[in-house]
């Protein structure tokens, strides 16, 4: 406290002495810069001051300043893409301040006949508050300046900053997935320019955001309100990513960076050779119906070794033109990515059965292991992007985008798993009666092709047309998951606490290839009529859209048993290559193949069509309204036998959804928006089948999906109120209220008899309403954004309660429990500070993200969710722009090393005393996971011409 | 009671053999029953089966065989099946095999040869699963198994046969009908890979059998889960990986899980249980829920004695065997044990007579009726799972079997009869230790066909080979 007294002093001393300097000599001028037709400021504006050509850039408010200058007559040159140049002359006289408001005028290009006009670059905050303010639908925008300013690499990561947005991260600390307003995951859509691509992921729909860098972006659109012109399948919100576009001149960008993660610093990184993984299982390659032998499955991949990893290298370039009087424009982007990331983890593994509750007390968890794991992943990222487009004449235009995207994972993961067992230890901790010690390695290689032709045609006056045609496929081949164990037994001595633990011997080897490949077809046909209705404007839009999409999907697992030692039912363990396994029972050499209910085809066509208007009552009302229908076609084979049920399947649904978007300008700052929308969920292909996936979608527990499954509707409000004040201040207040129709969510689930399982299920109906805040202020150099969004939500969903009677009978029964969705967070809030000093060219932003608790998983009893608990990550980034090509940057995420952590909100029993155990942080909530990802740094080195 | 009628008749056939002894030797041929048409053994089988397999004949089956819902096949005595190709017995119906003691029905993976001597998981092909088993579905009314030997079963299954079982399963027999009648008597199950016999629910006899071998690196004998009522009793079980027989409400299916184990005799059980460590017991195990009678069993260098499983409120992964009650107008009211004898070689073994703490907490209360008396052995003041010095009695209480050295340092390895006899000689200490005040369970057919042989009642001596040459007759 002390030492922040005297900082705050210090700091009004400079105020007061820079204030003095000021006023004590010679003449000063300063002043803002304005956009001529929406009065914003302009922010990088280059000012020349002559006859002494002293350079300067307008600051985040568009405002400059000279100081202390003789009298005289300057001249005031000012530039800016996009905006016609401007001189202008004053006078000074004596030590006063001159002060000046200049306005900047739009450039409007003539081009033999093709009138484009020059709205500015996609790619600046101004541009992207622009489009929020003149949208039909609710947006957020967030530009391609602000992504490079934000410490993060990935979209993923850049995604948090937006209001109502938080993030899922994967086992290597990256965001993987947006949640939108605390809808889950699973609720919202990914587009590349405004078009779906298939995910490869095994379960979601959606594409893991991570798959993109940050550099290849222009902007990223969050719409939160959908109109009838777009897909209905998004509840929290669609994600658009709308890639780089080709430049109005030559443009030459490139980046190279490096960077380091803490953990690494900390620990060794294990790395595999995958030079043994077969793409294919040994059953593909030999016929269905040969026993594989032991010498099919080498053991190399199974071998990790450790070291310190080699630096992170980033590196990407962009090259863009336009050719044949500007009617052509091409742009190309390649970027890679190679990172060492990793994690370390401590899991308790939560066990099917509990015991039955004590009459009068809650249900108490049980656990059956204490996962300690360390994950060590290389990732190797790389995309290439290609964008054409050509503008016949101004009537017509077409363009190709096409896109490879690849995200090669390479993962070790090293498992200590101790059982609980019966018995405290010397340490008061529950002894473990087996300790395994597991390694897992295994290749996720990922890609997406993505092409894409649009086109937009005049057809007559006030009628034109823009259609889309898509082809997409994504891939996902995860060849040779491999497993090796080792196993101890501990036995604790005759009651003295203390334990013997026995040399470890071979457990069972696991091997396992999974893949699947997703192929999209689809077009889009949008019509948009000009048709005054009594002197006011209407635009009628109609048209619709075809997609078939279809999934072929692969798997088949062996294990391999350890052969016995002479005279022995063990295998004592020496090394990883000496160890000897065997098929138990024989026709284990098979693979399940066979009847793997996780060998299917899955087929979807959706067929949509639209009708909407746009009217402007008055200057200052304007309404958009429709309805959208969608034809949903689902079927799906798998490889089960007929004789079971959910082999196949065929789903069809037709959903109504109607539209209404209203936007009342109470002046040209101020708008009063509302909006109502009804809108759908489909599940993901793999929540539909009844396969039990192991490690692909959660690490602890194998995940099932269920064909009984329905599809989620929810009708959503939303009332918002927004000022656009001066420059990029903005302060947005709104609220919202969706009512969701069978919303799908991840529970525990037992597996007839077996182990516990992850299981999406449709638990009732769901309310969500909340409160949602932006604001964004900028002081000269100074700027501070933040989001806040309050969301209330609740479902009143069936659980298990097992309890013992007063006559001690154990008693199964129901109980309703009511309780949040899963994934929605009450507070969710961002807050970022900025600081821009133009003069010297230095950018840096502070990012705070608050995540408020939220239910990460379902239990099937009462009480016993488990809950992942709030964190703060903070993020720091820093560049230095050098002449006007080159920015050196650097950035630090994750400065707290803020632990991703689950909870299960009952009396602790376990924090002390006789059943003690370990990593438990209080007595009044139980810790069952805790994972810490550490600090990464980066540094790096941009150019742009 | 049945059983006690044909003791009767057989001691008065006896007497009138003896008074009448000039009259000449008869065999008269009993009378076969048939259903349907005779299953024709002049090609291979597969796909759906029924009728009646006759005596005699040698059958072969190359692929799945179901049998449907509503259909039956008989199994006369005699006949032999050979399955290959791992094939699976689908019984959606009912499936009957009337073995006899001169006679028995053989069903078997002829590629295989029994083996004899010492036995581990990967050395020995018992383990390796030949055929894949029998899997009876929710549909299925009846099965019932007389004097049938079930050799080499368990090959892992490659498709789901119906729903309930997972692909890799690999049990000799997969019981699913909690409403069906299941009865396995007289007959030999001889190696499998996991479980001899799961239920998924039944009313049961598992009476006089013998199992060999069972389980490779884990699994149980039979294995009883939620919605199973019965008996196992008087059965032989040797070398089995983990528990000989075992109750477990898992699954939650009504009615709760209640099986009185009783006179059967463990031998060399548990010791090829990898890994788990204690987390199961290697005799006899009451778990999650379910409710036991368990008397005067017999265990002999088993790795774990009689295990009623307990809880510890956090690491309750197989927790809590019901013993509240009594609960009067169940088949068990409540669950009660006593009268079993157990013999150890090693210190290792005699320290878990009364299994301690290691995986799951044990609430095996030390009882006073036992050889050796566990409750004067650990005297009052011993609680749950604690660890006690079981030095002193190591090679205690030598049960002398007929034709089998005790002190035995093999018993980790020999899983299977062979020469060996496990019949009781005159002065064994397990004669007329039994305890005969409490009653099976009734919950099945009485029939010499569609039921059971007569369920045999607690017996005079421990184990499962009684003095008067009742309970096991192999």
């Amino acid at each position: 406290m002390q030492e922040f007294l005297y900082l705050r002093k210090s700091i009004v001393v400079c105020c007061c002495l820079l204030a003095i300097c000021a006023s004590s000599f010679g003449g000063n001028i300063k002043g803002h810069v304005y956009g001529k037709n929406n009065s914003e400021q302009l922010i990088g504006v280059t000012i020349i001051l002559n006859p002494s050509h002293t350079k300067t850039t307008s600051a985040l408010d568009g405002g400059f300043a000279y100081k202390n200058l003789k009298d005289g007559v300057y001249t005031l040159q000012l530039s800016y893409v996009g905006y016609v140049a401007l001189d202008t002359t004053i006078v000074l006289n004596g030590s006063t301040t001159s002060v000046l408001n200049i306005y900047l005028v739009q450039k409007t290009a003539n081009l033999s006949g093709v009138v484009v006009t020059t709205i500015g670059n996609g790619g600046t905050d101004e541009f992207a508050k622009h489009r929020e303010q003149m949208a039909n639908s609710i947006v957020n925008i967030i530009s391609a300046n602000s992504i490079a300013l934000s410490p993060d690499i990935t979209v993923a990561n850049v995604m948090q900053r937006i209001s109502g947005v938080s993030i899922e991260r994967g086992s290597s600390g990256d965001g993987q997935y947006a949640i939108i307003r605390g809808m889950d995951k699973r609720y919202n859509t990914t587009l590349v320019n405004g078009v779906k691509i298939p995910s490869p992921d095994n379960r979601n729909r959606y594409v893991p955001l991570d798959i993109f860098p940050a550099e290849l972006l222009d902007r990223i659109e969050v719409i939160k309100s959908l109109t009838p012109d777009m897909e209905a399948d998004a509840a929290g919100g669609v994600i658009n990513l709308v890639m780089k576009n080709a430049p109005d001149k030559f443009k030459i960008e490139g980046n190279i960076g490096t960077g380091y993660s803490q953990l690494f610093l900390n620990r060794d990184f294990h790395s595999f050779s995958t030079s043994t993984v077969k793409a294919k299982s040994p059953s593909e390659v030999t016929g269905p119906g040969v026993y594989a032998t032991v010498a099919n499955f080498p053991y190399n991949n199974l071998v990790a070794t450790a070291q310190h990893p080699p630096i992170n290298k980033n590196a990407s370039l962009t090259l863009g033109n336009r050719f044949f009087k500007d009617k052509l424009g091409a742009i190309i982007s390649g970027s890679f990515q190679n990172a060492y990331r990793g994690s370390n983890s401590s899991t308790l593994l939560q066990s099917p059965t509990v015991p039955p509750a004590v009459e009068g007390h809650a249900q108490q968890p049980a656990f059956s292991d204490i996962y300690a794991r360390q994950y060590n992943s290389r990732i190797d990222r790389s995309g290439v992007e290609t964008k054409i487009d050509y503008n016949f004449n101004a009537a017509n235009s077409i363009s190709l985008f096409a896109t490879y995207l690849q995200l090669n994972e390479r993962r070790v993961r090293l498992t200590s798993d101790s059982l609980l067992g019966g018995y405290s230890t010397a340490d008061n901790f529950i002894g473990s009666y087996a300790i395994f010690q597991k390694t897992e390695t295994r290749s996720d290689l990922q890609s997406i092709y993505n092409a894409t032709l649009q086109g937009k045609n005049t057809i007559a006056a006030h009628l034109t047309a823009d259609w889309s045609l898509v082809l997409s496929r994504a891939k996902r081949q995860v060849p040779d998951i491999a497993q090796f164990s080792t196993s101890q037994a501990v036995n604790p001595n005759t009651n003295d606490g203390s334990f013997t633990i026995s040399p470890p011997v071979v457990r069972n080897q696991s091997r396992e290839w999974i893949r699947n490949t997703d192929k999209d077809i689809s077009g889009y046909l949008n019509f948009h009529l000009k048709q005054p209705i009594a002197g006011h404007n209407a635009l009628f839009g109609f048209g619709g859209m075809y997609r078939h999409k279809q999934r072929d999907n692969y798997d088949n697992a062996y294990s391999l048993t350890p052969v016995s030692d002479p005279n022995s039912n063990d295998e004592q363990y020496v090394s990883i290559p000496a160890s000897k396994f065997t098929f138990i029972p024989y026709n284990g050499a098979l693979g399940n193949a066979a009847g793997n209910p996780g060998i299917y085809t899955f087929n979807e066509n959706v067929g949509a069509a639209y009708a909407q208007v746009k009217y402007t009552f008055t200057k200052r009302t304007e309404v958009l309204g429709g309805v959208r229908m969608e034809h949903t076609h689902q079927n799906y084979m798998s490889s089960l036998p007929v004789t079971v049920e959910g082999k196949s399947a065929d789903i069809k649904y037709i959903d109504f959804l109607p539209s209404v978007q209203a936007k009342y300008a109470i002046n040209g700052k101020r708008a009063v928006r509302f909006s109502y929308f009804r809108s759908i969920f489909r599940p993901a292909f793999a929540d539909l089948i009844a396969f039990p996936e192991r490690g692909s979608s959660n690490d602890s527990y194998e995940t099932q999906g269920n064909p009984h499954l329905q599809h989620t509707v929810i009708d959503n409000a939303d009332l918002r109120y927004e000022i656009f004040a001066k420059g990029l201040d903005q302060f947005m207040v709104g609220g919202f209220y969706k009512f969701i129709s069978n919303p799908i969510e991840y529970a525990f689930t037992q597996s007839g008899f077996g182990g516990i399982i992850l299981s999406p299920n449709n638990f009732g109906n769901a309310t969500n309403y909340g409160l949602e805040i932006v604001f964004r202020k900028y002081f000269g150099n100074f700027g501070v954004s933040g989001n806040y969004t309050f969301t209330h939500s609740e479902i009143n969903s069936k659980k298990n309660f097992y309890y013992q009677s007063a006559s001690g009978q154990a008693i199964n029964t129901t109980v309703k429990e009511l309780r949040p969705l899963q994934g929605q967070s009450s507070h969710i809030g961002n807050f970022s500070f900025l600081y821009k000093n133009t003069k010297q060219h230095i950018d840096a932003q502070v990012a705070i993200v608050y995540t408020g608790e939220r239910i990460n998983t379902l239990s099937l009893y009462t009480g016993l969710d488990n809950w992942e608990k709030p964190t703060i990550n903070l993020d720091l980034s820093v560049q230095k722009e050098f002449g006007k090509h080159y920015i050196l940057y650097a950035k630090v995420n994750n400065l707290l090393n803020t632990p991703f952590q689950l909870i299960i909100k009952q009396p602790n029993t376990s924090f002390s005393g006789k059943y003690r155990l370990p990593f438990q942080e209080s007595a009044h909530f139980i810790t069952v996971q805790n994972d810490h990802y550490y600090t990464s740094y980066s540094i790096g080195f941009k150019f742009k011409f | 009671m049945k059983q006690l009628k044909v003791t009767a008749l057989a001691i008065m056939a006896v007497i009138t053999v003896a008074s009448c002894s000039k009259s000449d030797t008869a065999a008269v041929s009993q009378p076969q029953i048939q259903v349907g048409q005779p299953v024709s053994s002049a090609s291979a089988l597969s796909g759906s089966i029924k009728g009646t397999m006759l005596s005699g004949q040698v059958y072969s089956v190359t692929s799945d065989v179901t049998i449907n819902a509503g259909d039956t096949l008989l199994i006369q005595k005699g006949v032999t099946i050979n399955v290959k190709n791992a094939s699976t017995f689908i019984v959606k119906g009912t499936m009957v095999s009337l073995g006899t003691k001169d006679a028995p029905v053989v069903i078997t993976d002829p590629s295989r040869v029994k083996t004899s001597g010492s036995s581990t998981a990967t050395s020995d092909s018992a383990y390796g699963g030949g055929w894949a088993g029998i899997y009876c579905d929710k549909t299925c009314p009846l099965l019932v198994l007389k004097w049938t030997h079930l050799d080499f079963a368990g090959a892992g299954i490659q498709t789901i046969p119906f729903t309930g079982p997972s692909v890799g399963d690999q049990y000799c027999i997969y019981f699913g009908n909690p409403n069906g009648n299941f009865i396995l008597e007289d007959s030999w199950i001889y190696g499998t890979p996991d479980d001899a016999v799961r239920f998924y629910g039944g009313h049961v006899n598992i009476m006089r059998n013998t199992l060999e071998k069972c389980g490779g690196t884990g699994g149980d004998g039979f294995n009883a889960k939620g919605g199973t009522q019965g008996n196992m009793a008087y059965n032989l079980i040797i070398g089995g990986a983990t528990n000989g027989t075992k109750s477990s409400n898992d699954g939650g299916i009504q009615p709760q899980c209640m099986i009185a184990m009783y006179n059967n005799t463990y031998v060399n059980g548990g010791h090829r249980n990898r890994g788990t460590y204690g987390a199961r017991g290697g005799s006899i195990e009451v778990e999650n829920n379910s409710r036991a009678l368990v008397y005067n069993n017999l265990v002999v260098n088993c790795r774990f004695g009689v295990r009623i499983a307990g809880g510890n409120n956090v690491t309750a992964k197989v927790y809590l065997a019901d013993t509240t009650g009594p609960h009067a107008g169940d088949a068990i009211a409540q669950t009660a044990y006593g009268y079993n004898f157990f013999y150890g070689d090693s210190v290792k073994l005699t320290n878990q007579f009364l299994p301690t703490n290691i995986a799951q907490a044990v609430v095996t209360i030390p009882q006073p009726n036992g050889i050796p008396n566990m409750a004067t052995f650990l005297n009052a003041s011993y609680k749950f799972g604690m660890q006690y010095d079981g030095t002193s009695l190591v090679a205690q209480n030598n049960p002398l079997f007929l034709n089998y050295p005790l002190p035995n340092a093999n018993y980790q390895t020999q899983a299977s009869v062979d020469a060996y006899n496990f019949h009781l000689q005159s002065g064994s200490p397990a004669i007329g230790k039994g305890y005969q005040s409490f009653t099976p369970i009734m919950n099945i057919p009485i029939d010499a066909n569609f039921g059971s042989s007569g369920i045999t009642g607690p017996g005079k001596d421990i184990g499962c080979y009684q003095a008067d040459g009742t309970g096991n007759q192999h």
